[in-house]
């Protein structure tokens, strides 16, 4: 019987080939796959930034006078720009659908506020960490079909805009 | 002889019994078909490969949280982890406050914040300090990282981010998983 490195001859041999010797895959692919198993990351944790607003003493008068505020409740949101009510979001069908209103009105500020980046929260207390994180998401990128936002930067080149108001700050923690 | 060997060892279940020989004797080989498992093998192997990251993970899920949905695309960073779960808070997974019924015990509470985790928070914030003065590479940013239920309301957690900002701690980070 011919003998070869890493093959084997059938014990019969005659007119049914060569038989890989695959004890040195498997023994590669038991090592492996537990390994990979274990250490493998399938689920993707990533982290929303937000800023809590300081305690009443502390606070100062924005100079810009700019105050983006979304007052949440569990059944609607309301947007108010420097104390004028811009519109009132309710909650009518499923949650994504909500979040995709709010990203349409605050489209139309960014578009006339194009320098500005803060928005406030004020969550109600029944107001679930998932609704929160969510209005944040819509409120934080401009998407594809919001169509191009354009201003101005220091040397008066145009830039093309790619957050909405990603300077998120929730407000009602020391109250 | 290989003839009659060969044919028995195609015998179906995969195990195929081994021929018998022109002399009339029952061979006693007996070989394992093991094509299916090579296949299975190297599919799984292909994707976890694929789902390997070199990226080091600074947070891992917990057990008993369904963290909520994000498309925030910024990684978690090195930095303090703050851990609601359903038995209480969990600092670098040291329990700080335990809870009652999945809330905050009233005896744990004083003046709308919880001492116990502003002690801890404190004694977390010094060490940081006390490091970055050692080790230029490490800088106090008042950054945590807050992981907890997405059914979590915030009632119960504006207290925490109240302590939290008291202890120094005003950059908090939502952890949630992503989801395009």
């Amino acid at each position: 019987m011919r003998k070869s490195r890493g093959r084997k001859l059938d014990a019969g041999g005659g007119g049914h080939g060569d038989d890989l010797m695959v004890t040195p895959l498997l023994d590669l692919f038991v090592a492996l796959i537990p390994f990979l198993i274990i250490s493998v990351v399938l689920t993707k944790i990533n982290v929303v930034d937000v800023g809590i607003s300081k305690p009443v003493a502390n606070v100062t008068k924005s100079p810009d006078n700019f105050d983006l505020l979304v007052r949440v409740s569990e059944s609607s949101a309301e947007v108010t720009l420097n104390g004028k009510i811009l519109g009132k979001l309710e909650k009518k069908s499923d949650d994504k659908t909500w979040y995709s209103t709010l990203h349409k009105v605050l489209v139309d500020v960014k578009k006339q506020n194009p320098d500005q980046y803060k928005i406030r929260f004020e969550p109600k207390g029944k107001v679930t960490l998932q609704t929160i994180m969510g209005m944040m998401d819509g409120a934080r990128n401009l998407l594809p079909e919001d169509g191009e936002i354009i201003k101005k930067d220091a040397k008066g080149e145009a830039v093309k805009l790619k957050f909405l108001f990603p300077n998120v700050i929730l407000r009602g923690v020391y109250t | 002889m290989s003839n009659t060997f060969g044919s028995f060892q195609k015998k179906s279940l995969g195990l195929g019994l081994g021929g018998q020989g022109g002399s009339g004797k029952v061979s006693t080989h007996a070989s394992l078909n093991l094509t299916p498992m090579i296949d299975m093998l190297t599919i799984m192997l292909v994707f976890l490969i694929k789902s390997y990251s070199v990226d080091p993970a600074f947070l891992t899920p917990t057990q008993g949280i369904s963290l909520s949905e994000t498309t925030s695309e910024t990684a978690a960073p090195d930095k303090a982890v703050l851990i609601i779960g359903k038995d209480g808070i969990l600092i670098e997974g040291k329990l700080v406050v335990p809870f009652e019924n999945g809330i905050v015990k009233k005896s744990e509470m004083k003046g709308g914040e919880l001492p116990a985790l502003r002690k801890t928070l404190e004694e977390l914030a010094t060490k940081t300090k006390f490091i970055a003065e050692q080790n230029p590479t490490v800088q106090f940013t008042g950054t945590l990282i807050l992981q907890a239920d997405r059914e979590l309301p915030f009632e119960s957690m504006k207290p925490i981010l109240r302590t939290a900002g008291l202890a120094g701690y005003q950059d908090i980070k939502f952890a949630g998983t992503f989801n395009e």
